[in-house]
């Protein structure tokens, strides 16, 4: 078994420095899903060079349409859509010796481009203590499943924070941002190449990665924008408040925790504002 | 113990409220909301008056319709305090507690799947069963107010939101201001004719109050409800208290009425979050 599991997401790919290249429908979006596609098909190679017998690929970005199948790399399969209740992760389980996170950015109110930590409303959170990203929540919910990761790609800032749970994982960094909305990228085809090797060395060392199993009790905490989210979280007993915007959720299973997450996010997400916030 | 001269709750629903038969009536920014939000006012008023005569001396007022700032507060009676706005766990009964005497509910309508004039329980749901039976709003929300001790005693909306309620409370004043043809229709009375059968049923609701048994509902109190969609009763499920029968019915259930109504509100909710619109 070397099956291979790969998330996408879209702010962290190389060239991409604003929202204007990774919203549907924005100028220049449609470049960037092929961006997109090539940095995926330069992983796909790399895994399947690296011996691995099969590759699920899982468009991890806002709709999650943006991968297009037809220039996907054959081998592959695809989920994509949204709806999805591990989202980023949804398809991981126990029969994936490793996970890939490609396209992926930093968390909300770090430096990075594009920062964010799921949606715009989570102004931080923190994992144990630790700043959370996207990046890390998804590499505890892999690890819950016994998968360790193997890649990450993205800027300085996505991939040092992933790396801070994940010591094994390759790094990729494909940009240096200078800012939210600027980064020094390496070219396409640059980033291909170390992406394609990376991507072979992380399967063919995949039995010595060690998989991210945060201690017990798991806190996730997160603060939101207003105060009013937070107090909309609480309608369901799923989390306790420390402060007027912060709520904090503890669980010993991470998949739980993770759910919880999830369902915070959507119903803090009903009591906003739309020009408040 | 209760003593006249008490406080009454009231909670103002706008689907019921007298002249009210179509969307447009009751959406902020359509065609006759401000007709209607001015109706609704005058309605509440009819109620304030009759409690005042029968011997209140204080009314707490929920707006308790859509984004709830559809009261006019300057055109309220000047005896009663108004709760606005939304984000309110309690939602449409925001503010009760056990120190009022009973609570009237204005303007409300009959439940999802009904007859009357824009008929539905709160909304997302296709069906809500409240252990096991077919439930409206008014039901759930005089639970609510039933596990603090308070009675519902009047209500004023069409003909099927008022028997609807009396066939659960039994005892109930109703004040009937309008006559549901379909769900887009109703033969409604004049307002100055409407004005004396709120007052008189608001009236006679607080004299009521002292020897009327507060709603209770059997424990475990349970919430099934069915979805619009099945992507919303998936959404529903991330919660770890949602039992999800079919593909669109969940289940929620807790021993404390307010606990129950707090996992049913929540997973209703978190569902909507998921509802897409064109289909």
């Amino acid at each position: 078994m070397r099956r291979v599991f790969i998330s996408v997401d879209m702010e962290g790919l190389t060239g991409v420095v604003s929202p204007n290249q990774v919203l549907p429908g924005r100028a220049d979006y449609e470049r960037f899903r092929g961006v997109m596609l090539r940095e995926t098909n330069a992983v796909i190679r790399g895994a399947f060079d690296g011996g691995a017998d099969g590759v699920l690929v899982n468009d991890s970005h806002d709709g999650m349409l943006n991968l297009k199948i037809e220039g996907l790399d054959e081998r592959a399969e695809l989920i994509s859509g949204y709806h999805k209740p591990l989202s980023m992760v949804q398809g991981i389980d126990g029969g994936f010796a490793c996970a890939f996170f490609v396209g992926y950015h930093s968390m909300a109110s770090g430096e990075g481009v594009l920062s964010h930590t799921m949606t715009g409303i989570v102004s931080r959170a923190y994992l144990n203590g630790v700043p959370a990203s996207e990046g890390v929540i998804n590499a505890m919910v892999a690890g819950r499943f016994g998968v360790p990761v193997g890649l990450v790609a993205g800027d300085q800032y996505a991939v040092s924070e992933v790396h801070a749970v994940c010591p094994d994982a390759r790094g990729v960094v494909v940009k240096r941002a200078i800012d939210r909305y600027s980064a020094l990228s390496e070219s396409l085809t640059r980033v291909e190449e170390e992406l394609h090797r990376a991507a072979e060395e992380a399967v063919k060392s995949a039995e010595s990665l060690r998989v991210y199993s945060p201690s017990k009790p798991i806190t996730l905490t997160v603060e939101f924008a207003q105060s009013s989210l937070a107090a909309r979280v609480l309608y369901a007993p799923i989390a306790r408040r420390v402060d007027g915007r912060t709520i904090e959720i503890v669980g010993d299973d991470p998949l739980d925790v993770y759910m919880r997450f999830r369902a915070s996010l959507s119903l803090a997400s009903t009591a906003r504002d739309p020009d408040y916030g | 113990m209760k003593t006249v001269g008490g406080k009454v709750y009231i909670s103002a629903d706008m689907e019921g409220v007298t002249g009210v038969v179509s969307i447009d009536d009751v959406l902020a920014g359509h065609l006759n909301y401000e007709r209607f939000r001015r109706l609704m006012t005058r309605d509440v008023n009819a109620a304030v008056e009759g409690v005042l005569e029968a011997g209140a001396s204080e009314v707490l007022v929920n707006d308790s319709h859509g984004g709830m700032t559809n009261i006019l507060l300057e055109e309220l009676h000047p005896s009663a305090t108004l709760i606005s706005g939304v984000n309110k766990p309690l939602y449409m009964m925001e503010g009760v507690d056990q120190s009022f005497d009973c609570a009237l509910f204005v303007g409300y309508h009959s439940m999802v799947g009904g007859r009357g004039v824009l008929s539905h329980t709160f909304s997302g749901a296709s069906r809500v069963l409240l252990n096991g039976r077919p439930t409206s709003e008014g039901e759930v929300n005089a639970m609510i107010a039933g596990s603090m001790g308070v009675p519902v005693t009047m209500a004023s909306g069409d003909q099927y939101a008022v028997s609807e309620l009396k066939e659960v409370l039994g005892e109930l004043e109703g004040a009937v201001v309008k006559y549901a043809i379909d769900r887009s229709s109703a033969r409604c009375l004049h307002p100055s004719i409407t004005r004396g059968l709120i007052r008189e049923a608001a009236r006679k609701g607080y004299m009521k109050a002292k020897n009327t048994k507060p709603y209770t509902v059997r424990s475990p109190v349970t919430f099934e409800f069915e979805f619009l969609q099945p992507s919303m009763a998936s959404r529903a499920a991330y919660l770890p208290f949602v039992e999800q029968l079919d593909s669109r019915t969940v289940r929620v259930s807790a021993q404390d009425p307010i606990e129950a109504w707090r996992l049913f509100w929540s997973a209703l909710l978190l569902g909507r979050s998921a509802e897409k619109e064109p289909y």
